[in-house]
């Protein structure tokens, strides 16, 4: 069944871009954008508008962190997954403290992002129901 | 000749000894001749040879055997800082430490 939550991928690497679209769809996230970097994608989030973001945590032009933070102050219902590499306590921390919802370390297995995505429905069901 | 300070077997007339670096005499400071201890002028020159330079003579012949001035630390002191460095090494440990994504999931709730 196809959800009705538009969904924003940014990655620099075109390769993740596509097995998350791919992963996404399975899920049944229907509408699906890309961003190659931090730059593009808060371009795309204010034109494409998404409920949520999957978001690589080191890109060139414009990190993740930055980018997160741009999207919780201009729109804090958006729902962030951070995907990214890094794994240091302070790292993370930045990015929760900063507003990101989930956070998936790569590389995951697709069993890990099938249970993230499950709980992203659940919280974008919860807030349109608040709504 | 003996090394006044070590007593090292020196050659005869030698400024120096080759064993402890100690000066055999008075060096005149103004044309760098030496003295023996008990002179009062320069035999050279004929400078007055200070009684600083014979005390620095003196000084230097009983350094080998005055301690060096250190710190001591009480058994407390010492209990305070081995209890220091622990926090310090657990709170480094804390900073640096990469989680897994289960850590992560724990964090995220």
């Amino acid at each position: 069944m196809a959800l009705p939550y538009r969904t924003l991928v940014v990655d620099d690497s075109a390769h993740m871009r596509m097995l998350l679209t791919k992963l996404l769809k399975r899920c049944g996230f229907e509408f699906v954008e890309g961003a190659e970097n931090g730059k593009v994608g808060l371009e795309k989030f204010e034109s494409f508008k998404p409920h949520v973001v999957f978001l690589d945590g080191i890109m060139p032009e414009m990190d993740g962190l930055t980018v997160l933070r741009v999207i919780k102050s201009r729109t804090p219902e958006a729902v962030v997954v951070i995907t990214s590499s890094l794994s240091e306590r302070e790292k993370v921390l930045q990015f929760k403290e900063s507003g990101a919802e989930f956070y998936l370390m790569k590389p995951f297995e697709e069993a890990k992002f099938m249970e993230t995505a499950q709980k992203v429905i659940s919280t974008l069901d919860n807030r349109s129901k608040d709504v | 000749m003996v090394c006044i300070r070590c007593n090292a077997e020196n050659e005869e007339g030698a400024r120096f000894c080759t064993a402890c670096g100690a000066p055999q005499g008075i060096v005149c400071t103004r044309c760098g001749k030496l003295n023996r201890l008990e002179d009062s002028y320069c035999e050279s020159c004929g400078l007055t040879l200070a009684s600083s330079a014979q005390e620095d003579a003196s000084a230097s012949a009983s350094s080998l055997t005055t301690p060096v001035a250190t710190k001591q630390y009480t058994a407390q002191e010492i209990e305070d800082l081995l209890s220091l460095r622990k926090v310090l090494v657990k709170k480094e440990d804390a900073s640096s430490k990469t989680l897994s994504q289960e850590d992560i999931d724990n964090l995220f709730k």
